[in-house]
């Protein structure tokens, strides 16, 4: 029999032995197909679903591959229904092509005719496509090309969009390597995406997905549109741009709540674009403002249904979706995938930890036991309150205290959900709070002192959760979150990711009390950070009198 | 048989007389249905070997070959000899007409060969697609037309009708003269012809019958008929006459002879595949049926009224196994053929393992394996219909009364035998399969069993006797009989069961191959599983582990478990979990008195009692800590559960009671038996005693002629054709006349009856018995096929 480090599983999991001899080729092999969907410390588990498929088919793998590799790793027969499956799906994927026509403009070629019959007989096709000019032929309005897409990927038939794109408006960008340069997993990003046209690059948080986007700019040449989720992100995107491009301050604008500017590259954040006035976008204008030869679309994963429907129109342009995880808590990565594009770039987190890139974290859940009051109020509690009480114990500060203190010097970042909390978290901690009425000016200068060392704590309320850079915390204390989103998780996790100085470990404490519904949402959160491959540990909060020891065991000096 | 040149015997029967002993047998083993039950003479035998439901049997298990020279021999008039038989099947027909003789289908020397009446009766007026013949089409007409006829063709005229037919048959039937007739008909007249040629010889047409002339005749279909080239066959149909459609095949009954079946292409599958896949597939399918005795030892499925498993349950259990319902129903119905559950019988009869099931659970998995394959073998039941509606538009039920199919035994042995007569690793194309078993018996050749190869091979494939398509060793040995051999070839297959697992810190368990059954048992109790395959894949959380304190493990026990199963200790995440668990395990017990919640914290209660989804529970606080519930404790127990509380149920004296599911058995039962189809095959033992008994049987009958013969009331009755004994019973009807009947009886006793026919119709003579001495009569109905001979009555 053979002896791969692979097993595939008969309802389409495949579970990566990591410590066997040939899994790193073998990971090399089947990640082009297979979506990592756990990668916690021995056995990796793969997903072949039919998007990972037809991103495999994008990026121009066939099926016979695809067999062949699991034929290969695969240490038991593999189900021969899998393989055909396998097979029959990645068949699926561009046998309908959208194309342009000399004569008619976008048409919807297929090279099965039968299939474009079975398609223009939906009712949901009918309405997007103009005459038939050919048995395997039929136009395509090209504002309908987005919609189009998604409605084929909804119905099975995933269709290859060959139709090109508009070059846009042609401005000089350059990077300014000086010092630096893309990091090589960058430039693979920046290549992979610039080849396939149109698509997203999956890079964990802190791995400089920023970089990629500069790199792809420079790429393209062009005027740029850069869709972000808030104005602090917004601003450092700026930053970042100005250092590492030969773009100056006056080509780029900021187009938010406070500023309309329209540059030849300018930066948008979702709220601003997504804001509705008596029924209608006002900002739609935006879009058509300049003839945009690139779209980059910051944090794919969080992209607002509005915005899809916008890209929707958008198909002749180059789109650029940038994520840490291509996972939705909404389940639209089909959306994704037909209007943004297929994935053209994805680096296991772990994997760009192992070269240096990111710092390795050492994540620690505490629990704390309610006081007999504290548990009495909250099983008195309303359903809805409940969450928050539990939360927001007096208890839980307690614990953030000796937290703070085991690590005073180091930067250390509180991280909560509930104003209150932080505002008494701030007070006793004697730090500042940043929150989402604290003014953009103030959070720069927090940031900057944050940044230099003047101060050592910063309590931040969930407005930080995205694109802050803050290059030094070394500590983050989760005191209270969304519930269980594990995408925020991956944010907060990211908050401490960044590189250190002096390439230490970073610590994640997350808060608990233990017997409610915080510690069920926990476990939600904590599953998502050892599918990532992070060991967390769980410590007694009545425990701490001598600090939290280190993930060897070792107790901080007195 | 060559029959013996110079000495052609007069009857079948006394063929049969002169056939040695093991000819006889030859005869009872291909034809087993003769043989039960023993008939007592040759001459019973005979009669039996030619009636119309034996002879119909005998033709459905014919092979193409055989079946197109006995249709050649249909098609041509009796008595013939073996070298037209071959001319008109265009191939050597000799092998064939062996095996029709040796089946007594065929009788008669070489150059008399005689097939038995009922062979034509069966393949009907158009055997091969011929018309009758000219003498039975042109019988209809008048002899005035039939004269007509004649001058029309230039031939001379005749006297009488009959040989004036028998002019026109040998005119019509010979090339040269059709020939020559056909260059001077009409345009369109070669058309229609072609038309009719190759079958169904019948056409229709507008007023058939009008006389027409060929100096009159206007259309290419008045030319034919004027010229006898087609017949009147009613009022508007024509027909071509047997004589013509053979000329015009150009002398042959069949297009083709077929001689041999189509081959089977050859896939070869690399070596280790196939037993590798056929292995998987094997432990997956009884990991499967030991899944379904675990779930209905639990929780039995009700038994409908008619008889099955209903679609709801159907459902529940594809849902609990976790498998599509069409495999569901694979499961059930093997499990069930197995003999593994059953129909417990009780009043509100239930589907419940039997205590074989025990015993089975206990083998290792080849043992088990060879069980359930050895089982399906000969099983009648198809899955596959489960689901499917009858006619009257009902689904079938799994375990349901409708889904045997005696054709499901014949298409599987033989689909299992093409499959075993190819290489080993090499498996082959269904069409061609589908294909070779039409070859293998044309009159069988139905929708149903086309598509029971394509089912025949799923199961296969589901089961593990086969892999990649082709017969797995296991699966080889399988069906050459060879039960030890088998269990030992997918044992070698299997991949080497695994002891340990890898813990991992998000509270999985990864089991990377078969796990060792004792520990995966007490795994599958600490979690839940999540993912199978070749690996199994098990995930920690709370409520699985309740599930084992419920067993009734400690955190302890459980904790040395998983440290002991472990390749990689235990991660700290894990270990807490346990432990979290079992803290606040049984912190709230209910009782049965009424149901009552008692805890030692309050404020559990407290939440409880605030609790919306315990409302429906009426609790109420008795003391601060004991609340007393409305509802039964079960149900306050899986609310609490629900409510995310680990309740713990208490005994009357205070102590935790342990719940665990009892397991529910039937009684001992037997084996369901497959459905009988085909008349099981005779042991030579049997066929040695049925050969024996024929021949005693003819010395006593000789005796009892002779003992009649002496007697002047009762005249010697020799086996008779049926056809003739059919005839003289008919002009004994029309006359009036009583005649002594030999008749065999439901067991193939024979007895002689004086009676009156009255009419005979339909297959039967009804009659005035008036074989009782004293004088006593009555009207009884007598099968024809049953009648042995007659003879008429000279009183």
């Amino acid at each position: 029999m053979n002896d791969g480090p692979l097993i595939v599983q008969s309802d389409k999991t495949l579970l990566l032995e990591v410590d066997h001899d040939r899994a790193r080729a073998c990971r090399a092999a089947i990640a082009p197909f297979a979506e990592l969907e756990r990668a916690p410390e021995h056995v990796h588990t793969y997903r072949l679903t039919p998007l990972g498929l037809w991103n495999a088919r994008a990026a121009g793998h066939d099926a016979e591959q695809v067999v062949d590799t699991l034929l290969e790793f695969s240490r038991y027969p593999v189900p021969h229904a899998l393989l055909v499956d396998v097979a029959e799906t990645m068949a699926r994927y561009g046998r309908l092509q959208l194309l342009n026509d000399p004569a008619h403009g976008l048409v919807l070629h297929a090279l099965d005719t039968p299939v474009l019959e079975e398609v223009l007989r939906s009712r949901k096709v009918a309405p997007l496509v103009g005459a038939r000019i050919a048995p395997d032929a039929v136009v395509v309005h090209p504002s309908e090309r987005g919609n189009l897409k998604q409605v084929l990927l909804k119905l099975g038939w995933p269709a290859e969009d060959l139709a090109g794109y508009v070059d846009g408006e042609a401005h000089p960008i350059e990077l300014a390597e000086d010092g630096w340069s893309l990091r090589p997993y960058q430039q693979e990003a920046v290549e992979g995406f610039w080849h396939g046209g149109s698509g997203v690059v999956v890079l964990p948080c802190g791995a400089g997905k920023t970089l990629v986007g500069a790199g792809a700019m420079a790429q393209a040449k062009a005027t740029t549109l850069i869709l972000v989720t808030n104005t602090v992100s917004a601003r450092q995107w700026r930053d970042e741009l100005l250092k590492r491009t030969s773009l100056t301050e006056d080509e780029i604008g900021e187009y938010s709540g406070a500023r309309k500017e329209i540059r030849p590259v300018t930066i948008a954040t979702y709220q601003v674009v997504t804001t509705k006035r008596k029924g209608a976008y006002p900002h739609l204008e935006l879009f058509d403002a300049r003839d945009w030869g690139l779209i980059l679309y910051d944090e794919v994963h969080l992209l607002p249904a509005p915005i899809f429907r916008m890209t929707a129109d958008l198909q002749a342009r180059r789109r650029l979706g940038l994520t840490a995880t291509l996972v939705r808590e909404d389940g639209r990565e089909g959306d994704v995938f037909s209007l943004i594009g297929p994935k053209r770039y994805d680096a296991p987190w772990k994997d760009i930890e192992a070269q240096g890139y990111i710092a390795p974290a050492d994540c620690v859940e505490v629990r704390v036991t309610l006081p007999e009051s504290e548990r009495l109020l909250y099983a008195t509690a309303e359903d809805e309150d409940r969450y928050r009480l539990c939360s927001t114990s007096p208890a839980k500060s307690r614990v953030v205290e000796k937290l703070v203190k085991q690590h005073r010097g180091e930067p250390t970042l509180v991280i909560g959900q509930y104003i209150d909390q932080l505002d008494d978290l701030a007070e006793r901690l004697d730090a500042p709070v940043i929150k989402g009425e604290t003014t953009v000016r103030e959070r720069q200068r927090l940031f900057e002192a944050f940044r230099t060392g003047e101060i050592s704590t910063l309590v931040v309320s969930k407005v930080a959760n995205f694109s802050i850079d803050l290059p030094e915390a070394k500590v983050a204390i989760q005191v209270s979150g969304s519930f269980g989103s594990r995408q925020e998780e991956a944010q907060r996790l990211g908050r401490v990711l960044r590189p250190k100085g002096d390439g230490g470990t970073a610590r994640f404490y997350t808060v608990v009390s233990r017997d409610t519904k915080d510690q069920d949402f926990a476990a939600h959160r904590q599953r998502f950070l050892a599918e990532q491959g992070y060991a967390y540990r769980i410590v007694d909060a009545d425990d701490l009198d001598h600090g939290v020891p280190d993930s060897d065991g070792v107790l901080p000096d007195a | 048989m060559p029959s013996r040149a110079g000495s052609s015997p007069r009857t079948l029967a006394e063929e049969l007389r002169s056939r040695d002993d093991t000819a006889l047998a030859a005869l009872l083993r291909a034809r087993p249905d003769l043989a039960v039950p023993l008939p007592a003479s040759t001459t019973a035998l005979a009669t039996r070997a030619t009636t119309r439901a034996s002879v119909q049997r005998a033709l459905d298990a014919l092979d193409a070959p055989a079946l197109q020279v006995a249709e050649v021999l249909a098609a041509l008039p009796s008595p013939v000899t073996a070298a037209a038989v071959s001319r008109a099947w265009g191939a050597k027909a000799s092998p064939q007409l062996a095996v029709l003789r040796e089946q007594a289908l065929l009788w008669g020397g070489d150059r008399r060969l005689q097939v038995v009446t009922a062979v034509r009766d069966v393949l009907g007026p158009h055997p091969a697609g011929l018309g009758p013949p000219l003498a039975e089409a042109l019988g209809r007409r008048s002899p005035q037309r039939l004269a007509e006829l004649l001058e029309d063709l230039g031939l001379p005229g005749a006297g009488d009708p009959d040989r004036a037919l028998a002019a026109l048959a040998a005119h019509l039937g010979d090339p040269e003269a059709v020939a020559a007739l056909l260059a001077a008909a009409p345009e369109g007249a070669r058309t229609v012809l072609e038309r009719l040629t190759w079958g169904p010889p019948v056409g229709a047409v507008a007023q058939a019958e009008r006389s027409v002339r060929a100096a009159t005749s206007t259309g290419p279909v008045d030319w034919l008929l004027a010229h006898g080239l087609l017949a009147v066959a009613g009022a508007g149909t024509v027909v071509l006459p047997r004589e013509v459609g053979l000329v015009l095949r150009g002398g042959r009954v069949h297009r083709e002879p077929a001689t041999a079946p189509p081959p089977l292409p050859l896939r070869e599958q690399p070596p280790a595949r196939v037993a590798a896949t056929a292995a998987g597939a094997a432990v997956e399918a009884v990991r499967l049926v030991e899944a379904l005795g675990q779930l209905w030892s639990e929780a039995p499925a009700p038994v409908l009224r008619a008889g099955g498993l209903g679609v709801r349950e159907l459902k529940r259990v594809a849902l609990a196994l976790e498998v599509d319902e069409l495999t569901t129903a694979l499961v059930v119905e093997l499990a069930r053929t197995a003999g593994l559950v059953a129909d417990d019988q009780e009043v509100e009869p239930r589907w419940v393992p039997t205590p074989r099931f025990d015993g089975w659970v206990e083998e290792p998995v080849e043992e088990r394996w060879v069980r359930l394959a050895s089982a399906w073998l000969p099983s009648t039941r198809v899955a596959a219909l489960v689901g499917t509606r009858d006619a009257k538009g009902a689904a079938r039920n799994a375990l349901g009364p409708d889904v045997d199919r005696a054709a499901a035994v014949q298409v599987r042995q033989r689909v299992l035998a093409e499959l075993a007569q190819l290489p080993a690793d090499a498996a082959t194309e269904q069409a061609v399969l589908v294909e070779r078993m039409r070859f293998a018996a044309p009159r069988r050749a139905s929708r149903l069993r086309e598509e029971l190869v394509g089912w025949t091979l799923r199961e296969a494939a589901w089961l593990g006797v086969t892999g990649a398509g082709a017969l797995s060793p296991g699966g080889r040995a399988l069906v050459a009989g060879d039960e030890e051999a088998a269990a030992a070839a997918l044992a070698t297959a299997l991949p080497a069961p695994v002891r340990q697992v890898l813990l991992q810190a998000d509270l999985t368990a990864v089991a990377p191959g078969p796990l060792e059954p004792e520990p995966a048992r007490r795994l599958a109790q600490l979690a839940t599983v999540e993912s199978r395959g070749g690996a199994t894949v098990y995930r920690f959380d709370a409520s699985s582990v309740r599930r084992a304190l419920d067993a009734g493990s400690t955190a302890d026990e459980a904790l040395r478990f998983l440290a002991e199963v472990s390749a990689t200790g235990v991660p700290q995440p894990l270990e807490y979990l346990v432990r979290d668990v079992a803290r606040r395990y049984g912190r709230v017990r209910v009782g049965s008195a009424g149901a009552y919640l008692r805890a030692e914290d309050e404020s559990v209660l407290t939440e409880l009692l605030s609790e919306r989804r315990c409302a429906s529970l009426g609790l109420r606080r008795l003391a601060p800590t004991v609340l007393a519930a409305a509802a039964e404790p079960d149900r306050v127990l899986a609310v609490l559960r629900e409510v995310g509380i680990a309740p713990a149920a208490e005994g009357p004296d205070g102590e935790l009671v342990l719940r665990r599911a009892t397991a529910h058995r039937s009684g001992t039962r037997q084996l369901p038996r497959p459905l009988p189809s085909e008349v099981p095959a005779p042991t030579a033992a049997l066929l040695d005693a049925a050969v024996r008994a024929l021949r005693a049987g003819d010395e006593d009958a000789v005796a009892e002629e002779r003992r009649r013969a002496s007697t002047a009331q009762a005249p010697p009755l020799p086996a008779m054709d049926p056809a003739v004994s059919l005839a003289v019973l008919r002009d004994a009807a029309a006359r009036r006349r009583a005649v002594w009947l030999g008749y065999a009886d439901a067991t193939g006793q024979t007895a002689r009856r004086l009676v009156e026919p009255l009419s005979v119709e339909g297959g039967r003579v009804t009659a005035l018995d008036r074989t009782d001495p004293a004088g006593a009569q009555e009207v009884r109905t007598y099968s024809v096929h049953r009648v042995t001979g007659v003879a008429v009555h000279d009183g």
